[in-house]
């Protein structure tokens, strides 16, 4: 009865919208708080809503600091979420920071996992290969992130050739939750849930080959199940040992990400018992097997290469990397996951809108909220 | 004085606002009768957690300072944040309205209230009439709730909230309630109210 009083109590605040009220609904789903009493921004967005320009009240809303330092932020640190609980209470790190800095700048974000390039801030203590600190006491201080960042090199930080980076799949913090012991088959993981927006679950599909797949994967898991390999294991492993190629000679030390061009890295040859015929990775060479199968529609156009820089183009340029940024946009202002056949299609509008704009996450955000009807309430919205 | 004030106003507002709610419960049960049973999570998915997103704590921090002109580096308001963070929402999901995380919005606006009430340049800007000699407690209380709860409820929520709240805060003010601590509880009931909460 409680929950039913509660939801009663809440229908009742909803109500027929002034332009206002449009205004300060968009600017605290763009920015994940309630703006200031007579906010000259607030004021600004009335203004274009009453005229009927949306996309500029968004874009009012997109030069806030609040954006930067609450929406944007908290948006970006999902990325980093790797147990996908929702919660925003890890600490900002090299990873969300590069996603906030190419956010306000407008850089072309196929190019986030594969770009020589991070975000650190102009703060004290400095930036450091070997711990967050320098993160988390600048977030611990509420350093303005619409102003404080500032773009670097990840090949200089890190001593290693420019053509070794590659955007987040060498920030220290996604080299901590996919590169640490293991196998390096957690950074494909990772990749498919960050990026694609999908669990290995969802794409396994055991018709893909299973050429590539490693010596540590039984061949016989269970004898009293016939081809069980062949119909169930190799349904993930296809994929994975396909790319994870790309990450060979990557490792995380326990606080550096460490890359070493002289060899394999031995993770890539444990338990190789296992499955005596199976793939022996011998450099960093990946395939991309994404348009068979259950992910067909994914249409990735770089079915193979070499190194994680071109393993991330191969993810970032495939048509469901658009579809999951426009995907995780939608949930961040709409607050929940499209369902409907409208919904579904207007994402679908979204990932193009987003392509055709050189994938300019900004301009995603502001099209997404001048559009979606969870924040106007119109019913000539886009869905 | 200020933390009893807060507490009889917060149980009179949530209690105005369940009344309210209570009032429509028996035409919504009938109504409810009518229809396909569904599930209680079913229902919430579909018509209210699907749309409405509650602050997390970093969106409390700066939303209560934005709202009140306290900067969150305020040092008083940083030790009750500290206090309360972990009890605040960790992410935008309305089933984390839980009663801790309202203990936490209730410790963090009463907070927020009392460094801007030491300012009456503060509460000017909430009520630009504010004077320290006969107050007008329905001006004052509309001018909170009009401020905080802008683009948050309809009119007739805020109206009638203005009103069980005036009423309240008058009996306060003949009782001798310093013009400071009424302006903190009009503050206060209203910062730490719902319909800030949600977005």
């Amino acid at each position: 009865m409680k929950v039913l009083k509660f939801l009663i109590l809440i229908a009742s605040i909803s109500f027929a919208q002034t332009s206002e009220d449009i205004a300060i609904k968009m600017y605290s789903r763009l920015t994940e708080s309630i703006p200031a009493t007579n906010s000259s921004i607030i004021q600004t967005m009335k203004g274009h809503i009453q005229n009927g320009d949306f996309l500029s009240a968004a874009k009012e809303a997109t030069q806030s600091n609040d954006f930067y330092n609450i929406g944007l932020k908290n948006f970006a640190k999902s990325f980093t979420d790797v147990n996908n609980e929702g919660s925003i209470r890890m600490p900002l790190n090299d990873m969300s920071a590069t996603i906030i800095g190419f956010t306000r700048d407008d850089i072309d974000f196929s190019t986030i996992l594969s770009a020589d390039t991070f975000y650190r801030l102009n703060t004290t203590p400095a930036f450091s290969i070997a711990n967050n600190t320098h993160y988390e006491s600048a977030e611990n201080s509420y350093a303005n992130l619409k102003t404080s960042l500032v773009a670097d090199t990840i090949s200089s930080v890190n001593n290693f050739a420019p053509s070794k980076a590659a955007g987040l799949l060498t920030t220290r913090a996604f080299a901590a939750n996919s590169y640490e012991a293991g196998t390096n088959r957690a950074a494909v993981n990772n990749i498919m849930n960050q990026f694609f927006c999908k669990t290995m679950e969802q794409v396994q599909d055991s018709t893909r080959p299973a050429t590539r797949v490693a010596r540590d994967v039984f061949i016989v898991p269970n004898p009293t199940i016939p081809h069980l390999f062949q119909t169930r294991c190799s349904g993930c492993h296809g994929l994975m040992d396909g790319m994870r190629g790309a990450f060979a000679h990557y490792h995380f030390n326990e606080r550096t990400m460490v890359y070493d061009d002289s060899k394999v890295h031995d993770k890539y040859s444990i338990n190789a018992t296992n499955n005596p015929t199976g793939y022996i990775t011998t450099d960093d060479s990946w395939i991309n097997l994404l348009n068979y199968g259950v992910t067909e529609s994914f249409k990735s156009t770089l079915l193979s290469g070499k190194g994680a820089k071109s393993l991330g183009t191969a993810i970032t340029t495939s048509k469901q990397f658009s579809v999951c940024m426009s995907q995780r946009v939608y949930k961040k202002l709409c607050l929940k996951d499209p369902s409907t056949t409208s919904e579904k299609n207007y994402i679908l509008n979204l990932a193009n809108e987003f392509k055709n704009n050189s994938y300019n996450m900004k301009k995603l955000f502001e099209s997404a909220a001048s559009s979606a009807r969870c924040i106007t309430d119109s019913e000539g919205g886009a869905l | 004085m200020k933390y009893l004030n807060l507490i009889l106003l917060s149980f009179f507002f949530i209690s105005c606002s369940m009344q309210s709610s209570l009032e429509n419960e028996q035409v919504q049960e009938d109504e409810l009768a009518l229809q396909p049973k569904r599930s209680l999570p079913d229902i919430i998915e579909e018509q209210y957690s699907s749309s409405i997103g509650i602050l997390s704590y970093q969106g409390v921090l700066q939303s209560m300072s934005n709202l009140t002109g306290v900067p969150i580096t305020n040092n008083r308001v940083q030790v009750v944040y500290n206090d309360v963070k972990d009890l605040l929402a960790g992410t935008n999901q309305l089933n984390l309205y839980t009663p801790s995380v309202q203990q936490g919005y209730m410790k963090m606006a009463a907070e927020f209230c009392s460094e801007m009430t030491k300012s009456e340049s503060l509460i000017r800007n909430i009520y630009p009439s504010y004077s320290t000699n006969n107050l007008n407690i329905e001006n004052l209380v509309d001018a909170f709730v009009n401020k905080f709860w802008a683009g948050k409820a309809n009119q007739d929520t805020k109206d009638s909230a203005i009103e069980d709240y005036s009423v309240l805060l008058e009996d306060f003010k003949t009782q001798g309630v310093r013009s400071a601590d009424l302006a903190f509880s009009a503050c206060v009931g209203s910062l730490a109210a719902l319909p800030v909460m949600i977005y």
